[in-house]
């Protein structure tokens, strides 16, 4: 288990998302990366219906990389790590905590793997009728375990591929520079990814 | 009498040897075939005339064998042959193919003498030794006095040494583990880098496994696991690095300095990931952080890079 | 979530509990512990275990509440947590040898009573319960003993509840397996008359109770 960031690819005006990821991926390749299968990381959101914790929203997330997890994120910040079985679970507590229709959204895409990096390119689709919203690169080097040492390393190596998009860590990262670093803390940083892609479409839509 | 069957034997086996001539050169005779100088008809004569000639001095040679071998008669007594005897009492002699083993051992000794002399030639052109003591030859001889005993220090003694230098390295974290016998294999961590595996033999290092934190130390069955190389590409470059460290640390007079300074040189490793090379001052070359640490100034370089 | 939908309809997934209740007097406690060590399957030697339980309930409507069950192992630390759904067993059915109720577990990191505070549940009630634990094939057998925590929060002030022990055989398995209940009850043949395991009627003893 490595260290991972996630970072947002802005698709300039005028191309479509296809064409941007087309391209990410030529550049992989020839850096020498080898596709190593797909992925896929989701998340649901139930809100709340209990008098006790009002508006409470709880997003439950699945990553492909852990695919006997599933990860339960409170907006107060708490993230449960559970088996598969809490799905059902989440789905008996229905009468508390309804599905909020059409905020299902998630990123997937091809997955490759050089030296001790994996890359993930990730396109990020939005609701019933998967609407593309944008690109999510996640990187992961997997021998170190501690965001603070290895934040230089991989900078220098995603603007080998990606150009200039990521000068800080994202603020999630910055709290967690010297712990080690879990699975749970890459499903955060997804998580703070997908709530500003859905601010931006609710932005669009108003 | 001795001398006159002596004699005799000699005379009938010459006779023998003067048959066993004749009778090849008819067969050569016979193989060679005409000539071809002659005419047809003197050809042919030619060659029965000298098939019958050959074959008389067959009948000749044969005659004085059997004459000669007529004479002869079975010795009375048991021959005095001495030791020699014992040699044809061997009843399954034919069984025991004492000779041509003889010589297949014979040509293996010879042939192993060879080949381990061009191994000695080959193997001495390796100038990375352990030892600066002649390894052949007759100064290696001369050389045997003194013997060293640094790889048989006690236990206590070596615990001891090593607990005076895990005060001194502060960020790294040695654990101790005999799992057969007196020889310590020890587990270090480097900081938040890397964990090695260091197998001592005394005070003496002798190999090296270096692994990433997230990697077991212990097999399924609760045991030590040396051996299994790491997952990652740095690590398994930084083992190769360290067998390098080993060899260039080695000092069998004085042990616990090379110990010293190995480990000071394992210490660089707590910045693997965070310093850049020196030389071109960038993070990774090739998808590698700077793996090599110069022994003299412990100065961070990728391994193409290295001075 | 599609493909746990799908397993649960292939019935792959685990969820029902088929069990029988019982329970034996201290003094008698020794020889039924030899009695299964002897039936049992002895991988491993004697089996102990000492569990934290806490109760949570959402909910304040009489017929809108939801119960979940948070479990820690009290002698290993690193053990996962256990969360727990048990539904209602229907006691009525005469036709079944044991005792069938819904149940869902769940192993879940150690920041479960946080996250549960946070949705929303509130803590009923809590207790520790230490005992010995067998197996038989799928069959899992307990003889514990339930302590009440007369601090709430610290575990290791607690009292016993009664003089006697609780015995349990439970099989977690997918529905439909009824045959499963056959050899439940052969089992529960094996330790007559030591403690008699049937289908307890937790309806009477609640009325009892009130």
């Amino acid at each position: 288990m490595g260290v991972v960031c996630v970072a947002s690819y802005p698709v300039p005006e005028g191309k479509s998302g296809q064409q941007i990821v087309d391209v990410l991926q030529s550049r992989l390749e020839q850096l020498g990366a080898e596709k190593s299968g797909q992925f896929n990381v989701d998340c649901e959101t139930y809100q709340s219906q209990v008098p006790s914790a009002q508006n409470r929203l709880v997003h439950l997330l699945h990553n492909s990389e852990q695919p006997a997890t599933c990860f339960a994120v409170l907006d107060t910040g708490t993230c449960l790590v559970a088996d598969n079985l809490f799905n059902l679970l989440m789905l008996k507590l229905k009468n508390f905590y309804p599905t909020r229709k059409g905020f299902k959204i998630e990123s997937k895409g091809q997955r490759y793997s050089l030296g001790d990096f994996i890359i993930k390119i990730g396109s990020v689709t939005f609701g019933q009728n998967i609407s593309f919203k944008g690109i999510l690169v996640e990187v992961e080097y997997c021998p170190c375990m501690v965001p603070g040492d290895c934040w230089d390393l991989m900078k220098e190596f995603m603007q080998g591929f990606m150009g200039n998009c990521v000068e800080n860590p994202s603020n999630y990262l910055k709290t967690k520079m010297d712990i080690m670093y879990t699975p749970a803390d890459t499903i955060q940083q997804y998580l703070e990814h997908f709530k500003t892609f859905r601010k931006e479409s609710l932005a669009v839509t108003r | 009498m001795a001398t006159d069957i002596q004699d005799l034997l000699a005379r009938s086996l010459l006779a023998v040897r003067t048959l066993r001539s004749s009778v090849n050169q008819v067969f050569e005779r016979f193989r060679n075939g005409m000539k071809e100088d002659n005419s047809n008809e003197n050809k042919e004569r030619s060659f029965l005339n000298e098939l019958q000639q050959g074959l008389l001095s067959v009948n000749q040679n044969l005659g004085e064998v059997e004459k000669l071998g007529s004479v002869i008669t079975a010795p009375a007594g048991p021959l005095l042959s001495g030791n020699s005897a014992l040699l044809s009492l061997d009843p399954v002699l034919d069984k025991t193919p004492l000779h041509s083993q003889l010589l297949q051992a014979y040509k293996w000794s010879n042939k192993v003498h060879d080949v381990a002399n061009h191994a000695f030639v080959l193997l001495n052109q390796n100038s990375l030794k352990r030892s600066t003591l002649p390894s052949g030859g007759p100064a290696a001889k001369r050389l045997r006095t003194a013997q060293q005993n640094f790889h048989k220090l006690p236990p206590q003694q070596i615990d001891a040494v090593i607990d005076t230098q895990k005060r001194m390295f502060p960020d790294l974290d040695i654990k101790i583990h005999r799992p057969q016998g007196t020889a310590a294999v020890l587990e270090v961590t480097v900081g938040r880098a890397m964990k090695i595996i260091i197998v001592l033999r005394g005070l003496i290092l002798e190999t090296v496994n270096v692994r990433g934190l997230d990697e077991q130390s212990f097999k399924d069955n609760g045991e030590l696991d040396i051996w299994t190389k790491s997952k990652y590409l740095v690590y398994l470059k930084i083992t190769e690095h360290a067998c390098a460290a080993l060899l260039h640390f080695y000092m069998p007079h004085r042990p616990d300095i090379a110990f010293r300074s190995f480990l000071t040189w394992l210490n660089s490793y707590t910045s693997l990931f965070t310093i850049p090379c020196a030389k071109c001052e960038t993070y990774l070359q090739d998808n590698l952080p700077p793996t090599w640490r110069e022994f003299r100034n412990l100065k961070p370089y990728h391994e193409g890079c290295r001075p | 979530m599609e493909s746990m939908l799908a397993a649960m309809n292939k019935k792959i997934v685990p969820l029902q509990e088929y069990f029988l209740q019982g329970s034996v007097l201290d003094a008698s406690r020794d020889i039924l512990l030899h009695r299964l060590r002897g039936i049992c399957d002895n991988i491993g030697g004697i089996e102990k275990f000492q569990d934290h339980e806490m109760v949570y309930t959402i909910g304040t409507n009489a017929n809108n509440v939801l119960q979940l069950r948070a479990r820690r192992a009290l002698d290993d630390p690193e053990a996962p947590w256990l969360l727990r759904y048990v539904g209602e067993p229907d006691f009525g059915d005469r036709s079944k040898h044991t005792l069938v109720r819904s149940s869902i577990d769940v192993g879940t990191s150690d920041n479960l009573v946080q996250f549960l505070t946070e949705m929303g549940f509130r803590l009923d009630h809590e207790f520790v319960v230490s005992g010995h634990f067998f197996r038989k094939g799928r069959m899992k057998i307990t003889v514990s003993k339930i302590y009440r925590l007369l601090q709430p929060g610290d575990t290791d002030k607690v009292e016993a509840l009664s003089k006697s022990y609780l015995v349990e055989l439970g099989v977690v398995t997918v529905s439909g397996q009824d045959q499963v209940q056959e050899e439940m009850k052969n089992f529960a043949e094996h330790l007559k008359p030591l403690v008699h395991l049937e289908k307890t009627d937790l309806r009477k003893l609640q009325q009892m109770g009130t």
